[in-house]
């Protein structure tokens, strides 16, 4: 689409969107557009629009053959039209576009007296695109080793010196113990371990993150965040270990410890409770 | 024939037959089933004394008392401490009870957010030292019997180091001492827990606590369920129809997936340390592990040791328990290796009369 195409359509669709709004403001409702100028106008953008989606049609149309033409120059990357249309990309959720775009986004300045709301949306919205990422390639991992366990399950019930497997319930445990073997393996591999650390460690970032954003709304909303919960939580538990360690004399008296609250007196069974000798046998020099 | 798959037209009938039947069977017991009937913990015992979330129960007597020196049994913070008493004919607990052994257990109730901050030196120089102190004094002795299991003995090997006057004995089971065992010629299922931690770095676990308050009991249920692949694929569907048309079976199978079902979240302070200083910097068994500033020196444990491990352990590999003997400072150490795995050992079938028995036996000669 040229510049100047896109500029005639942008001051009709503008243009349209100005009125209607004026309209309401007047309380004259939305302007009749048959039979008017206006109706006109509208038929005349539709035009236009259909003709731009049938310019880029045959543009794309025109690439395939310059593309694939032996010899010929490509005027485009194949790579990364090939990238485009394998399988495994679509398969992950960050495109290196996106992933590209982020950066740029997240990489910017900070700048003092301007809210970082949207910084922290979009850190957000990238960490999850990371995350999503590592499960998949975590998720690859794992499907090796799978892949593995059909090869070698392929193998073993060809092979002919091996015993026969006379029932159905032979060959499903036959199966699942050649799986059961390929991933106890695959959870030894260095990759196995490095993508599950990452997702780990991607899913924690993400999640941390995430809180980020959630106490912006609190702390505009004047609602207490998870962060100064925690703070106060941590103050209550070290004002509980310093109480124990007062009442214990700080390890030095045990007899003043806490006094625990007594639900029952049960005398002990049998021949009484006598005090255990607590001398100790073969203690080591 | 090509392959080695020979299903004759007869087997294969038979094969589906079968399924069938049982199939058929299985539904009549699933429906007649109620969520109330699957109970787990069922031994009485009562509350005897609370702080915080943490609970001391005291089980009823089942048997005259045959060993004066009362027991506290000590799970960790991973799991629950439900699974020794998980149903009536495989219970530990009922086993130590006909003996005659007088037992009280700690639940350390179900950590929320609010419980991020609990150390370690929270749980042993805290709640369980409250408790030992509260049975020496409802019992009128100075030191008492303790029994940890897994993590939890982890944490009486540290009270025994610190407060050795108040451990008489010192019984554990599966419990982990040294996180970095030699794994050469172990199977490929043992110690993947190791070999994880130690993957991460430092700054992964800080994160990993920092973003979720605590260790999330539903992050720990995977991992252990990735520990048998296959197994938790086909749980609730061969597993289960491998059972369904057995009652006994059936109610074992779903008590056991009551207990999983309960897992706690590991309060998140604790778990940095146990995840950094134990699975990743191994400092107990160097001697380096601290808790609040003293070093956790293993050699002044006096106290007689039973050291039971379970020899098909994948979470905590025979070797990892086995550590311990080197480091204490008592003669009266006793290994105990038994068959099975890290839960098998206590709530398998065959297991039942082997474990309570050799528990009360060691504990009678002390």
């Amino acid at each position: 689409m040229s510049g100047v195409e896109q500029k005639d359509w942008a001051a009709f669709w503008f243009e349209k969107q100005k009125n209607m709004l004026q309209s309401w403001i007047e309380g004259k409702g939305i302007a009749p557009l048959v039979g008017s100028s206006a109706a006109e106008t509208a038929q005349d953008g539709m035009r236009q629009i259909n003709d731009l989606i049938k310019r880029s049609m045959e543009g794309w149309a025109a690439l395939v053959p310059s593309a694939s033409a032996p010899g010929a120059q490509p005027s485009i990357d194949i790579a990364g039209l090939t990238k485009l249309f394998d399988p495994v990309e679509w398969s992950s959720a960050m495109s290196g576009g996106v992933d590209f775009s982020l950066e740029k986004l997240t990489e910017g300045p900070t700048y003092a007296t301007i809210s970082d709301l949207d910084r922290k949306i979009v850190n957000a919205q990238k960490l999850w695109l990371q995350r999503a990422a590592e499960i998949e390639s975590y998720r690859q991992v794992v499907q090796t080793a799978w892949n593995r366990a059909f090869e070698r399950f392929g193998k073993s019930i060809n092979d002919k010196t091996a015993p026969p497997l006379k029932s159905a319930r032979a060959v499903l445990d036959l199966w699942l113990s050649t799986v059961n073997e390929a991933l106890l393996e695959m959870h030894h591999l260095p990759e196995f371990l490095e993508a599950q650390r990452r997702m780990t460690r991607t899913a924690a970032e993400y999640r941390l993150q995430e809180r980020e954003l959630v106490e912006s709304f609190c702390e505009a909303n004047h609602i207490p965040t998870r962060t100064e919960m925690d703070e106060m939580q941590r103050t209550v538990q070290e004002l509980k270990r310093e109480l124990r360690a007062l009442r214990r004399g700080d390890g030095k008296d045990q007899k003043q410890a806490l006094t625990p609250r007594p639900v029952s007196k049960r005398k002990a069974s049998g021949s009484g409770a006598p005090k255990t000798d607590t001398s100790r046998r073969g203690v080591k020099p | 024939m090509n392959s080695r798959i020979q299903i004759d037209s007869q087997q294969a009938l038979a094969e589906y037959t079968d399924f069938n039947r049982k199939m058929l069977r299985g539904k009549d017991l699933l429906d007649k089933i109620k969520g109330s009937d699957v109970e787990i913990a069922t031994t009485p015992k009562r509350e005897v004394f609370r702080q915080d979330k943490m609970v001391l129960y005291h089980y009823e007597p089942l048997a005259k008392r045959t060993v004066e020196v009362p027991m506290l049994v000590v799970f960790g913070l991973v799991g629950r401490y439900t699974f020794i008493d998980l149903q009536e004919d495989r219970s530990l607990m009922r086993n130590l009870l006909k003996q005659g052994i007088d037992i009280y257990v700690v639940d350390w109730g179900t950590p929320t957010r609010g419980d991020r901050w609990l150390k370690l030196e929270d749980y042993i120089e805290g709640y369980l030292n409250e408790c030992v102190e509260f049975i020496c004094k409802e019992n009128g002795v100075d030191a008492i019997t303790l029994l940890g299991i897994c993590e939890g003995g982890t944490f009486c090997v540290c009270y025994s180091a610190i407060r050795p006057e108040r451990v008489r004995n010192l019984i554990l089971t599966i419990t982990p001492v040294d996180f970095h065992p030699d794994t050469e010629g172990a199977p490929l299922h043992h110690g993947l827990l190791n070999t994880w931690t130690q993957s991460m770095t430092s700054e992964d676990v800080d994160l990993l606590i920092d973003a979720n308050g605590n260790l999330p009991g539903d992050l720990m249920s995977f991992l252990f369920s990735m520990m048998a692949p296959v197994n938790n694929l086909t749980k609730y569907n061969l597993g289960l129809y491998d059972v369904m048309d057995d009652e006994s079976k059936l109610m074992n199978f779903l008590r056991m997936e009551k207990w999983l079902a309960d897992r706690p979240h590991h309060a998140g302070e604790a778990a940095r340390q146990w995840l950094k200083d134990l699975y990743q910097e191994n400092r107990l068994v160097k001697g380096e592990f601290e808790l609040s500033g003293r070093r956790v020196d293993l050699n002044k444990i006096r106290a007689p040791v039973l050291n039971v491990f379970a020899q098909d352990d994948h979470i905590v590999p025979p070797k990892s328990a086995q550590a311990l003997e080197a480091k204490v400072g008592t003669r009266d150490y006793t290994a105990l290796p038994l068959p099975g795995g890290h839960i098998g050992v206590f709530v398998s079938g065959k297991s039942q009369g082997i474990l309570g028995k050799a528990l009360v036996d060691w504990l009678k000669k002390r």
